[in-house]
Order: structure tokens, then sequence, then C-alpha cells
């Protein structure tokens, strides 16, 4: 009786079938794409409606990223450390964690985040490696990188300072505690020294005597090396009789202790490459032979005088509060906030942390005749109960303050900075944009202490190091972001305070309300 | 107004509605007329655009239903059996969601929903919960929904089920006076309401529209031609037929055999012979019983089409379809849906006996008790009739049998 | 869009003419009182960081976000098809779109004015001297609106898929606890299916991370327009393939 074949009411239902699937499909790869779309940077947009604004990264570390060609990436180490440190170090993860979502979610196409799973150890392992970091052995933290450049941030280190408390129950127990955390500074500092150009090239001057750069003994320099190489430079030692002058690419030159005079064909390659613009950290032992063509000799040109003697201060028991003297301790300087220069960018970080610096058998730093156009601060001091020890006869200290010996405060360490005597048209300072007028000057940063940059107190002074080496490199990486932490409005929670009233509204106020609406609203809907 | 073409529906390898087509010129009033389960409603949906057509289509006031779908949906008022009405509102509030979704203005909303209820007689319960309505008070608020945007279309599906027999006229005078002013299809499978307000019937059976046309088309074409019964006492029962015979407007006179002392004869005719007849009888001295004029009803009508092209059981209960009778759907079916001018071979049968399915000897007889108390009580087969129905024009109303109504 | 505005008119006015809806929205009021009272106490008093519990970040906000759309949806579909009240909207001159949008924008502003009872407990805290962060509220409770019009839309999907309204309840209660399990998948991708955590399915993941998409931007306070449009798009997706749900009812 049909007009058409019998089929087609089924192939009418299997067509509308087949559209409703391919529409749906089709809807659902827009609703994929729309979010991708909305978070490419020209269409995307962030409001922070928060008083604090701590839900946004600052303008200033967002545009960072945008430097980079290819996304950034962020690996994550994590572990939780063991008690009674995990509840701390659980605290800082998730903190961590929690900014790398704000961060991801204000740079969505050009951060990407991967959290490792370290219960996963050979992938792990053979990712670290991949990275070029598995050397250190790492956990707990960060590795930022674009392309083959990385940083390390350590996540107890770089990202936060934890304050370990005192585990030990009883008395005196005090839980750990995060006393600061700077995620986005540190990310920010990563981001900076990755995106920064050639990494910049530091050598260490060798052959008489210096510290080894590679040793792993207490006075070496293996973990400032470490360091260095992890925070974008190149370290190298500088074998002078290989290579009579300093290369061009060199930006710092790191005296650190030589024990004998430098040839006078070393001297003049280290006066050209400073006249240059060049850089260059003297770290003049206290107790090195002192005479021409010395380290000390050389510092002198520049302003900086290192009397001989060991800056010592009276070390207070922590129990008794009473001062001693006369114990080599006197030597070991731990130098507050209140002793460092607090506009400098190697202490500016430092002070406003209100971290500290350890100096042991330090010398002090005399004010001599800059070079002209020059300037010296002072960038590190000692208190004023400190006096320069001088040894005896024999050349033995006795840490004790007697007669004659000068009082402090004494300066610690002092950056020079002048311009560079060289003719303008001659070729650029080293490792400096030729067209940055502020950057063409010299500078010399002396710290008459070796045993600061050795490996035993390496921790102490690790940020104190970076920071001089950055700024000697003209690397301003350290980034301060205002602090933005969430604005707290806090309740009165005792007995008839506030809380009864809070409790009184939304507990019994509002739910009572509803049903008292609800119940009057039906008897009048059923009346009329 | 509406023009249906080919219509086709299926629901899986069900045909719910198979190749329907039929046109209702503006201010048409057609009854849409079929039993439970012939695909009436399935046809006012796809009517609508509620449903789409499996093929075929439907155009309304020009435009495609499922192309032009929300301007049909303008011109369309439509009442689905069931009676959608959100049960927690007031009367009023559902007028004025009506009145919302078809973009009419605040105060003209307000105006056209009194005249609504006005027409509809529910104004004193206009602020009513709709949940608390009656059944009848729900199908007029219903009515008044579909009326509110004053569409050229009305299409009422099952506007009185459920109503009881007091409602049911109301709702079916409403409906008369609706007619009057637009385009209406009224779904029913009740004659009565259909036959009471539309001039114009399309009945359709097993999702076919096997007739279409005035009731009284109907009734003359396809159903059992119209006569005059006689029954009296009559001495020679061949000479009365041959007599009756010559009357003016006679057909034929079937003689219905012997009833005790009374002879029965059907005299075929269009018009009312009932005097022409009496005169006969009273100037032969035939002693009358029953001088009757029978009209075929519609209903009757409608029951042999739905009982024939009904389903299995339909068969079963009539175990005689030699006759030409099956051929009256068939015919219908085979042609598609027509007026009825063309239709089968049965639609003027000369002989009476050709359209009956019931031989008298099949039926087994029933034993029932005569109410005329001159009669004498005697014991008669069922399946005869006898004249205690009123058997008057279009009185019929007991329904039924229309199949076993007439032995031979 | 008027069509769309009459039934969403229509639709929230529904949903405060029967009981369920005050009762949804007394025993929300009562269980989000409660427990925000519970963690003030338990924060020390610390208002924002207890509002910021009441939008999002804790279990009990789950758990009324999960099952409250669904609530709410069940029976706009499937209840309506089978009284009919569905033919009679689908006949009406809105478009299927138009019936479905006001659906779920009426489910969508249910929910809204459920999560707003923060803005009373915040300015009660504001009047008793402890002025909260306005402002990071308020990107919460939008971030919260955003979450709840996608599970409404995934709620009306359902109810158009059945006619029964406690299997489309149950349907969408299924859909909305798998979609809060994929940021559990994803925390745990290197156990449970030994993927490398730069694999692209764990991007793929991420895309339909609600909780990566809040904790970005709304749970810290902030508006961010990729955020916003995810849950835009995915609302649109589910509406949109609920308008195709009510369309197939017509083939059914």
């Amino acid at each position: 009786m049909s007009r058409r074949g019998a089929g087609t009411g089924r192939w009418t239902r299997a067509g509308i079938a087949l559209q409703v699937t391919a529409a749906a499909v089709l809807a659902a790869v827009a609703a994929a794409l729309v979010p991708w779309l909305a978070e490419r940077p020209g269409l995307h947009r962030r409001a922070d409606l928060s008083a604090a604004r701590h839900g946004s990264l600052d303008p200033a570390t967002v545009e960072l990223l945008d430097v980079f060609d290819e996304p950034v990436a962020v690996e994550v180490f994590f572990r939780l450390p063991d008690p009674p440190w995990r509840e701390v170090g659980a605290e800082v993860q998730a903190r961590t964690r929690e900014f790398l979502l704000r961060a991801r979610a204000a740079a969505p196409t050009r951060l990407r985040v991967v959290d490792h799973d370290l219960g996963d150890v050979a992938t792990v392992k053979e990712r670290m490696r991949d990275l070029r970091i598995a050397e250190h052995n790492l956990v707990n933290v960060l590795v930022v990188h674009s392309g083959d450049r990385r940083a390390v941030l350590e996540l107890f280190k770089d990202v936060s300072e934890v304050d370990m408390g005192n585990p030990v129950p009883g008395a005196g127990y005090a839980p750990a505690s995060v006393r600061v955390f700077r995620a986005e500074e540190a990310f920010a500092g990563a981001l900076k020294k990755i995106s920064a150009g050639e990494p910049p090239r530091v050598l260490f001057s060798s052959g008489h005597g210096e510290r080894d750069l590679y040793g792993t003994e207490s006075r070496q320099l293996g973990r400032l090396h470490t360091a260095l190489v992890r925070d974008g430079f190149v370290a190298e030692p500088w074998d002078a009789t290989a290579e009579p002058r300093i290369p061009d690419d060199v930006v710092v030159l790191a005296l650190v202790d030589p024990r004998q005079p430098f040839t006078p064909e070393e001297l003049d390659a280290i006066r050209t490459f400073v006249d240059r613009g060049g850089r260059v950290l003297a770290a003049p032992g206290p107790d090195a032979p002192t005479g021409p063509r010395t380290l000390h000799d050389l510092v002198r040109e520049w302003g900086a005088l290192v009397p001989p003697g060991l800056v010592c201060r009276p070390q207070v028991d922590p129990y008794t509060k009473q001062k001693h003297e006369g114990i080599q301790r006197c030597a070991d300087l731990l130098i507050a906030s209140d002793g460092m220069a607090p506009g400098h960018p190697v202490t500016r970080p430092l002070y406003r942390g209100q971290r500290h610096v350890r100096l042991p058998i330090a010398g002090a730093v005399e004010r001599g005749s800059v070079p002209p156009g020059g300037v010296l601060i002072d960038v590190l001091s000692s208190t004023t109960d400190s006096w320069r020890d001088l040894p005896d006869a024999r050349g033995y200290y006795d840490y004790s303050f007697r007669d004659g010996e000068e009082p402090g405060p004494f300066s610690l360490a002092a950056a020079i900075t002048f311009p560079p005597r060289v003719d303008p048209e001659g070729p650029p300072a080293p490792g400096v944009e030729p067209d940055s007028a502020e950057e063409r000057e010299s500078r010399v940063l002396v710290l008459p202490c070796p045993d600061a940059l050795g490996q035993e107190l390496f921790d102490a002074n690790r940020d104190l190091l970076l920071n001089a080496f950055n700024w000697l490199a003209s690397r301003d990486f350290r980034v301060s972001v205002t602090p933005r932490d969430p604005s707290r409005a806090v309740l009165d929670l005792s007995d008839g305070g506030d809380m009864a009233t809070m409790v009184r509204v939304a507990s019994y106020g509002l739910p009572g309300a509803c049903l008292l609406v609800g119940i009057l609203f039906g008897l009048w809907r059923r009346r009329s | 107004m509406i023009t249906a073409s080919h219509l086709t529906r299926r629901f899986g390898a069900f045909t719910a509605v198979d190749d329907v087509s039929f046109h209702l010129d503006a201010g048409e009033v057609v009854g849409f007329l079929g039993p439970n389960g012939a695909g009436k409603t399935t046809t006012l949906r796809m009517l609508t655009g509620y449903l789409p057509a499996t093929s075929g289509g439907v155009e309304i006031a020009g435009l495609d239903v499922l192309r032009q779908s929300l301007a049909v949906r303008r011109r369309i008022g439509y009442l689905p059996e069931a009676v959608p009405l959100y049960r927690e509102h007031r009367v009023d509030e559902m007028l004025t969601f009506q009145a919302r979704l078809h973009g009419l203005g605040r105060g003209e909303a307000r105006r056209r929903i009194g005249a609504v209820l006005d027409r509809v007689g529910m104004a004193s319960r206009a602020r009513a919960l709709v949940g608390k309505l009656s059944k009848g008070q729900r199908q007029r608020v219903g009515l008044a929904v579909a009326l509110l945007p004053e569409p050229d279309v009305l299409i009422l599906d099952e506007p009185t089920s459920g109503l009881d027999p007091l409602q049911r006229i109301e709702v079916r005078k409403l409906i008369g006076e609706l007619a009057r002013e637009r385009t209406v299809l009224i779904s029913s499978h009740i004659l009565p309401e259909i036959e009471a307000v539309c001039p114009r019937v399309l009945v359709v059976v097993r999702g076919r529209v096997v007739a279409d046309g005035t009731p009284a088309q109907l009734v003359r074409q396809l159903g059992q031609p119209s006569h005059v019964r006689l029954e009296a006492v009559v001495p020679d029962p061949a000479e009365a037929v041959r007599l009756l015979g010559t009357l003016e407007g006679v057909r034929a006179v079937a003689d219905r055999g012997r009833l005790g002392i009374h002879h029965q004869f059907d005299v075929q005719t269009d018009v009312d012979l009932r005097e022409d007849v009496g005169a006969v009888a009273a100037s032969r001295g035939w002693a009358l019983r029953e001088l009757s004029w029978c009209q075929p009803t519609l209903e009757e009508l409608f029951a042999r089409l739905a009982l024939e092209l009904g389903p299995d059981r339909a068969a079963g209960a009539d175990p005689a379809p030699a006759a030409p009778a099956p051929p009256v759907a068939d015919a219908l079916a085979a042609s598609g849906p027509l007026q009825l001018d063309v239709s089968g071979p049965s639609a003027v049968p000369p002989e009476p006996a050709a359209p009956e399915p019931v031989g008298p000897e099949s039926a087994p007889p029933r034993r029932v008790y005569n109410l005329n108390p001159f009669d004498q009580g005697e014991t008669r087969d069922l399946g005869r009739p006898k004249a205690v129905d009123d058997g008057g024009p279009g009185g019929e109303q007991g329904g039924g049998a229309a199949a076993g109504e007439r032995p031979s | 869009m008027r069509g769309a505005w009459t039934i969403y008119r229509r639709e929230l006015a529904g949903l405060f003419l029967t009981p369920l809806g005050w009762i949804l929205l007394f025993v929300a009021l009562l269980v989000r009182g409660i427990l925000f009272t519970i963690y003030l106490d338990r924060l020390g008093g610390e208002v924002n960081a207890a509002l910021s519990l009441t939008q999002g970040g804790s279990v009990l906000y789950w758990v009324l976000m999960v099952l409250l759309p669904p609530l709410l949806t069940m029976r706009m579909v499937s209840e309506e098809a089978s009284t009919g009240l569905l033919e009679f909207l689908l006949t009406a001159p809105v478009t299927d779109a138009a019936v479905v949008a006001g659906k779920l924008l009426a489910a969508t502003t249910f929910m809204a004015l459920l999560w707003s009872t923060s803005f009373l407990y915040a300015g009660t805290a504001h009047l008793l001297g402890a002025a909260p962060d306005w402002g990071a509220l308020l990107a919460a409770y939008l971030g919260s609106v955003l979450a709840s019009g996608l599970f409404c839309s995934i709620g009306l999907a359902a109810s158009a898929v059945t006619n029964t309204p406690l299997i489309a309840a149950f349907v969408a209660v299924i859909v909305n606890v798998l979609l809060l399990f994929v940021p559990l998948v994803r925390a745990n991708a290197g156990q449970l299916l030994h993927l490398p955590p730069d694999h692209w399915l764990l991007d793929a993941m991420r895309q339909v991370d609600l909780l990566d998409h809040l904790s970005g931007s709304a749970w810290v306070g902030v508006v961010d327009s990729a955020h916003v449009l995810f849950f835009l798009a995915w609302t649109a997706l589910f509406g949109f393939l609920a308008v195709r749900l009510v369309e197939t009812r017509r083939w059914r």
C-alpha cells in the first residue's frame, strides 16, 4: 500500500541518529576549542577581584613569560619530608603547587607544569638525567626550563624558608613553620635567568694556591661551582700560563685566596680586564702573605685596603648570656641584617628577608683611594663590639681584645664601581650590552673572607654569593614582589561574642526564614 | 488552510499513519474520526509540527509545518488530548504564560484572557489553581489556552474525552460556537459530537483515511440504504411486495419474513415514504404494527468501517466476509482517501441481503423478553429485530450490533 | 529570545510554586549555614577562609553541587513529556532551543540564589566588624554559578533522555560524579594509568578538569576569561545536547 519501500523509515531514523551524533560531536569539538581559543594570549583576560590581588601574578612576572619563544615548563619533583618536618613540608609543597596553578592560569599557553610522581623512581631518574640535574640527586626541586636552558629552584631554599622550630618534644618544643614563602620571586628569578642571553662566563684564577674550583674538601669551592652552574653561569678555572689574556667573553674574574703573587703578565691581564669594564670578585685571605703583586696589593689599586688581622667579636653563650672572648669561635662572624647595606643589590634581598651571613676568619676592608669617578660601598659590616685581632709574632691569634687592637665596626666587604678607564671607541665591556650606558662600569667586590665561599659554610652564604656574582655580572634576577597574602578578617570566637550572632543568623535565621516564607507562600497560594 | 499530502509516520516497524492526504479550506470544520489507535493523535501531532512525518508534508496557511515551524505555530491553537496545564499555576497565570509565549502585549493579553475565560465559562475561576479544577473545567481551560492567541486553525484532540455527558454537551456547544469563526479540526472516537458539530468528517482506520465527506454523504453512499419499515398483517406477501414496489421513489422492496402473524418489509427509498406506504396499507386493510423511517446513522457506518477494517478480532466476530461488504472498505482503502461517489459496489445494493454479514442460522437463539404489553411474551431470536427500538430517523443512540441488525 | 525569557520566568516561578523548590532551598540553607559556622569555628574565626569553603573546596560544596542541579532539572523535560506539557511547549511559537535555554537559566538562577547566601554570611561578618574580602567572594560566587550552570545543563540533557524523573536525576548525578573523578584520576595518573606526567591524555583531561579551572581562577578571587568561557562552552554543549535530545523525542 505504501508508496515507498519499507526501509524508508529505518533509513530516515538512522540518518537522523547520524545527524544528531555528528552535531553532538561537532559541538563537543567546539566546546573544547573555545577554552583553547580563550587561552590564546591576545584573547585572554584576567581580572583579580580579591582585595590583596593574591589570586594573580605580578604583571612583571607574566611579562617575563612573554619573552620565551617556546613555552616554559616547570617540572616538579616533590617528596614529603620525614617527620617532624612532614607537615611544614606539605604546607610548602601545597602552597607551591597552588602558586604554580595560579601561574599556569595566568599564562596558560606559555607555561606548562609537569608534576612528577616520585614513587616512580626509574622514570624520575631518567627525567632528571634528561634535564641534566641528575647529578644533584635532588628531591623537592622545581626545574624551570625552556629550550635547553634551565634553572633549578630548591623548595626549601629558593622557594621558601622554613623555621625548623625545636623538634624535640617537651619544653621548648616549637613546631616547624614557614618563615618566608616567596614562590613568585623565585619563579620570576628563574625565568629571568633562563631568558637571559648567553650564560655569563666566570673565571677562577688558579695556579697561586687558590681554592680549587672543583674541590670537595671543606675549604674548596665545589658547591659554589655547582650553584653557579645551576644559576646559569659558566664557571671555569683560569690558567694564566695557558691563556695569558682574559678572553673577551669573560664577565667575572674570581680571585679567591691566592697565596702567591701574580706574575706581571697576569697583573696586566687583570688590569686590562677591569679597565675595560670587567668585574672582579676578590677574596684575599686575611692570613695570606702580603706584598707586591699579591691580591692585597692589587685591590688597593681599586680603593680597598685589607689590613692584617681577623675581625672578631665576643661570642654570646646562648644559655648564660655571657660574652666570651679568647676562643677561636670569636672569629666566626654571624652578620645579621643590621650589618648589611639595605640598598645594595648584593645584600638587599638578605636584608629584606632578615637573613644571616656567616663569615669565618674574615679580614676587614678599609677605604683607600678609589679610581676617579668610582664609588665604594660597604656591603657588610661588623658590630661595634668587634675588634681586629692581630697575630702575635709567631703568627698566632689569641681571639681576645687587647690593647693596640683596633675596635670595630669594620667593613667586611666592599663593593666598588668605577667607570672603565678605556676609550669609548674601544671594544665594549664584556658581557654587557654595549648600548646600556649605566652598565658600562667596572665592578669589584672585595670580600676578604675566602672561607665564606668554601664548601663547609656554603649553605649559609649561598644567597650572598649568588647575589654577588649576579651583581657582578649585571644580572638582576632577584625579583622582588610585593607580598600579597590574602586579607584577613577574623571574628571573635569567644562565648557570647560575634560567633553566637553568626550562628544565629547562618544556622537558624536563614533556613528558618526560608521555611517560614515557603509555608506562608504555599498557604497563600492555596487559600485564594 | 490545512493541506496534508501523503503523510506517513512509522514508529519502528509499526506504521501509525499511512499515506494520509486531505485538505481543509479556510473556515471548514472537520471531524477526525476513528477508533482508538487509528492514528488520529499522530496525524494531529504531525499537523502541528510536533511530530515530523516519516514522509509526506503538511502545509498550514501555505506554510510548511516543519520549515516555517514558528510561523505555523503562531497560527495554530492546539489542544492535545492530555490537556497539558501547569497544575501549580492559577488559571489566569497559565493564560498569561500562553499570551507571553505568543508575544502578546500586556494590555492585549489581559483583554483576551478575560474574553476567552468568559467564552469558556471559567471567568469566575480565573484565580483557581489549575490542579484543583475538575476534569471538565480543566478541559475548558485547555480550550481557553488554545483559543487565547486567536488562531486561524484550531486543532482539538479528543476535546470531550473523560467528560461526563453534561460537560460534554457544554464543550460541544462551545466548539460549535467556535466552528463558526475558524478552521477547526476535531478528533474523536465518539460519533455524536462529531456529527453534531462537523459538517465534514474524515474517517481514519488503521492509519488510513477511509472516508471523507459530509455525514449525510457518507451515510447515503456508504451505509445501508434508507428505508421505510413496514410491519403488518399481510395476506399475500408477494402481492404486497409488488404493490409497494409501484410507489414512486421506491428502489426495491425486501421481504424480511414473517414475525408471528406479522410480515415485515423494508421499502428502500431515498425519501420518507411513510405516508405513501401507510396509505397503501390502509387501502389494503393491512393491520399495521409498525411503520417507521429508518435512516442509517454515521455511527452505524463508522462501526462497520472500523470493524471491517479492524484487526483480526473483527474478522473473528464477523464470520461472513464473503458478501460484498468487505470490499466497501477495501475499495476505499485501495483508492485512497476520496470522495465517496466513487466508492464500492455495495453503496447501493439492490438486494438488502447482500451486505449482511451474519447468517441467521449461525447465530444461536437468545431469549429476551418483549416489553410490548400487546405482545404475548413470545420468545424470539435477538438477531431478529423487533421494533422495540424507536427506529426514528437518526435517533439510533444505542449503537452496537450494526452487523447483526439486519437478519434475512 | 523572548520565548526563552518567558519559559525562564515560568520555570523559575514553577520552582517556587512547588514544595520541591522550597525544600531544596531550606535543606541547602540549613546545611550550608551549619557548616559555615563549623568552618568558622575550626578556622579560628577567619571569615575569608570559611567563606571560600562555602564557595568551593569543601566536600559538602561538591555534594550540593552534584546533587541539587539534577534534582532541579530532573522534572523539567522528562515529567513534562509524560504530562504532555512538553507537547504544549514544543507546539508553542518558541524554538526548542529557547525552551531548553529558559529551563537551564531557571535552574541556574535557583542555584545562584542558593549560593548567594554566602553574601549574607559575609554581610553579617561585615556588620560584626570583620570586613570580608568581597571581591574574592564575588569571584568565587561567579565560579559557583558557572559550575552550577554546567551541572544544570547536564541534568537537563539527562532529563531529555528519559521519561522518568528519577532515572534522569540518577543519570545526571552519575555524570556529575564522573566529571569530578577527572581531577582525581589526573592527580594519580601515574599509578592508575601508568602515564608519564606530560602525556597528552593528561592535558586533555585538564581541559575538563573542573577543579583545575576553578582553583586557577574563581577560588583565588580571579575572574578569568578562559575559565569563564570553559564553563560557558561546556554548558552550551550540554544545552545543545539537550536540545537535540528533545528534538529526537519527536522521532522516537
